[in-house]
């Protein structure tokens, strides 16, 4: 039997994890510091970022590999033996994606304290966790999400609705995370973007494939260690050499007084403290967004998934706030990373920044804008080299360049900073290590959550029933590396929205899930008519407002002007491009149609609420329709009942028991 | 389980369900409702209202996740359906 080492040796390695772990850390820091020594050698920097990431790509297969296994058990719920403080670290790797390691730091150096919705919402999101949903699932013993749908909701209508949710939340997601294991390894690998896309998707699969769950939970574990310390150590970093004292998140105070001083000196009205005036987010949508993510937390079915792997109800508990803990300690040090990059710019601005002398004070920039033109802008145009930023200021007017000239992207700030702040190039290496763990455990789990869904709910549960153990497993990873094929087929095109893909993902889960589960629970009188209504209307309500606003914004616009908050100059701009759009020869009709469209996305709303926070219309008229549907049909049969009441308490065996051999 | 424990268990793990509810409502939105005047308040350099949103609610969220394992853990033993 080919499981039979590692399947023989399960009992000792579960005992021994902390060992392991603990090895484990200390390997990698010993590997942090021999890295240091070759590139204080003369080792070349490109060598010393390959093997960086080759190192931890390599540690991530091994364990795959070890872990792999043909139980049904152990592939889809890691034998459910994952002791809660490990399922903790495991799930902080799955959640944390790289938008959070690579983007979040950067949108709160941009947004300042409107950023904070981001943080807020994405770690109070898992107190819904524990006290509604979490450990009732594990009680059920589900392997997948629209298991539980369709137990509690008889019948495969409810499951199939589930799938359609998980399918279109995750796989969004997914892409997201492939383009993003594509940035670094093109940044730092220097491959073509394209190729660098399947080099990342090739590190997923050596995760997840031999050993599904199982595999994924142990190199997630090890994924945490190392975006932990790479998250932390340029932190601490900067947090040094501008105050003297290596806590980031304390000295962020200094670093808030000195942003505030220089943003003074400078001129700065709106500051970075300044509540409810960055980029659009007034008290509404800060308040929606942060209620968009928090429920979209509690509904994502690779974070749920990671507690059907504890040996116990309680454990699962335990484990969501052990999971809060490893991701807060990556969530309170971005503000503080935000805050140092940010006083560490305008200290920049402030020591006279001039397009004569840029080239000796700043040059990391260039090198970023000459890799995208998009990531580095000053005085408006890409700041390539100090000629192009000479050009762009002499014609804007700048002599000397103020804070606001320079226009940084927030997905490049956690990359550059180590540059920016004059470390050397090792900890540049550490940061791709680190942003590339984040993204690939991330993809990991979503990967699993989507290939698990198809194979087991799909094919297993609704297409045959009889099939073999073996088979079953074969086509879950046929599955999964045709799922994987897919999103680095759409990763390799870049599409254009990504980083609005992924917060989508979060309004749709929330819409299309949340009620359904909750209400599950904790509402006996819940029924499958109600929750089938409920789950259909809500996703569709939160579909609508999202594609509408964003794609046809024209008509959503036209349709619902009357909601609309846009002010008089703006529907007097409206009513103005679309007789410029009419009366445009055909050749200008394209250009002019382009700029209504473009316009039309700024004021197609309902009461202005942002397409970011959709949910906040789905998930009420989820709740609303699954409340009056069921109130309407009959309710769930006595034996249902029964199954709810034994679903509460914690004693006992799962509920379903699965044919396992 | 007798129906009468089942009841008893069920109310109290609701009331605790209810009593986390109350506290990320506040530590979620009310208190950054008031963000403006929290601000006015600064300690080690840390605008209040700043702080509540980039640590404060955050360290609060941690602490109540793992005193309501506990609790409710309690609860379970208390009516004897902990799992052994």
């Amino acid at each position: 039997m080919a499981t039979g080492t590692v399947a023989a040796g399960k009992g000792d390695f579960v005992s021994n994890l902390g060992r392991i772990y603990t090895i484990y850390t200390g390997g990698f820091i010993a590997f942090i510091i021999l890295m240091a020594i070759l590139s204080w050698l003369g080792v070349p920097n490109r060598i010393v970022g390959y093997m960086f990431v080759g190192f931890t790509i390599m540690i991530y297969a091994v364990i795959g590999i070890l872990s792999r296994t043909m139980q049904v058990g152990e592939y889809y719920v890691a034998g459910r033996r994952v002791p809660a403080i490990y399922n903790g670290m495991a799930t902080g790797a799955d959640w944390m994606s790289g938008a959070s390691f690579v983007g979040m730091a950067g949108t709160l150096y941009i947004l300042g304290y409107d950023g904070l919705a981001f943080v807020l919402g994405w770690t109070g999101g898992y107190v819904l966790v524990a006290i509604l949903v979490a450990p009732y699932l594990r009680k059920f013993g589900a392997y997948t999400v629209p298991d539980f749908l369709s137990a509690r909701y008889g019948g495969n209508l409810a499951r199939f609705i589930g799938v359609v949710v998980l399918f279109s939340c995750s796989f969004t997601y997914v892409v997201a995370q492939i383009y993003a294991t594509g940035i670094i390894s093109a940044r730092f690998l220097g491959l073509d973007f394209t190729v660098a896309v399947y080099v990342g998707l090739a590190g997923i699969l050596v995760c997840s494939m031999l050993g599904g769950m199982r595999a994924v939970t142990w190199t997630q574990v090890a994924q945490y260690i190392v975006l932990i310390i790479a998250y932390l150590v340029p932190a601490i970093w900067m947090s040094t050499v501008k105050t003297g004292i290596p806590i980031p998140q304390l000295m962020q105070g200094q670093a808030l007084q000195g942003i505030a001083a220089l943003e003074a000196a400078q001129g700065i009205v709106v500051g970075h403290a300044t509540p409810f005036s960055h980029g659009g987010y007034n008290a509404l949508n800060y308040f929606l967004l942060i209620l968009c993510l928090m429920v979209g937390t509690a509904s994502l079915p690779h974070v749920l998934m990671r507690y059907f792997t504890t040996p116990s109800v309680r454990e699962a508990r335990v484990s969501v706030a052990w999971s809060l803990l490893f991701i807060f300690i990556l969530y309170f040090t971005a503000p503080a990373y935000a805050a140092f990059a940010k006083w560490t710019m305008l200290d920049l601005v402030a020591s006279g920044l001039t397009p004569e002398n840029i080239a000796d004070k700043a040059s990391w920039m260039f090198r970023w804008a000459a890799a995208d033109n998009a990531l580095v802008q000053i005085c408006g145009k890409a700041a390539v080299d100090a000629a192009a930023v000479a050009a762009a200021c002499a014609e804007a007017g700048v002599t000397n360049i103020a804070f606001a000239n320079i226009n940084l992207n927030a997905d490049m700030i956690v990359l550059a900073t180590p540059e920016m702040a004059g470390m050397p190039y090792v900890i540049s290496g550490l940061v791709a290590a680190g942003g590339l763990a984040a993204a690939l455990s991330t993809a990991d789990g979503l990967l699993l959550a989507i290939a698990n869904a198809l194979s087991h709910d799909i094919y297993y549960k609704m297409i045959d029933q009889n099939a073999p153990t073996a088979r079953r497993l074969v086509v879950s990873r046929v599955l999964l590396v045709v799922v994987a094929i897919a999103a680095a087929f759409v990763a390799s095109t870049k599409p254009a929205d990504i980083l609005a893909m992924v917060s989508w993902a979060f309004s749709l889960a929330a819409a299309g899930l949340f009620p359904a589960l909750v209400l599950g629970v904790w509402w006996k009188r819940a029924n499958s008519a109600g929750a089938i209504a409920g789950m259909i209307a809500g996703f569709g309500v939160c579909l609508y407002y999202l594609l509408g606003t964003r794609y046809g914004a024209i008509g959503f616009y036209e349709m619902w002007s009357g909601l609309s908050t846009a002010t008089p100059e703006a529907i007097a701009k409206y009513t103005e491009l679309k007789a410029a759009f009419a009366a445009a020869a055909p050749d200008a009709q394209a250009a002019a149609y382009a700029a209504l469209d473009k316009h039309a996305q700024t004021i197609a709303n309902w009461w202005g609420v942002k397409n970011l926070s959709a949910a906040a219309f789905g998930l009420p008229v989820g709740f609303v329709v699954m409340y009056v549907v069921s109130r309407m049909t009959k309710e769930p049969s006595a034996q249902l009942q029964e199954f709810i009441e034994e679903l509460r308490v914690p004693r006992g065996k799962t509920m379903m028991e699965e044919k396992t051999a | 389980m007798a129906a009468q424990d089942r009841v008893g268990y069920w109310n109290k793990t609701r009331r605790l369900m209810f009593i986390m509810l109350g506290l990320w409502f506040f530590f979620g939105y009310v208190i950054h409702m008031f963000v403006t005047s929290l601000n006015e308040i600064v300690i080690f350099g840390f605008p209040l209202g700043f702080y509540m949103a980039a640590q404060g609610s955050l360290i609060a969220f941690v602490v109540m996740l793992f005193w309501f394992a506990r609790k409710q853990n309690s609860i379970d033993e208390e009516f004897g359906v902990a799992e052994d």
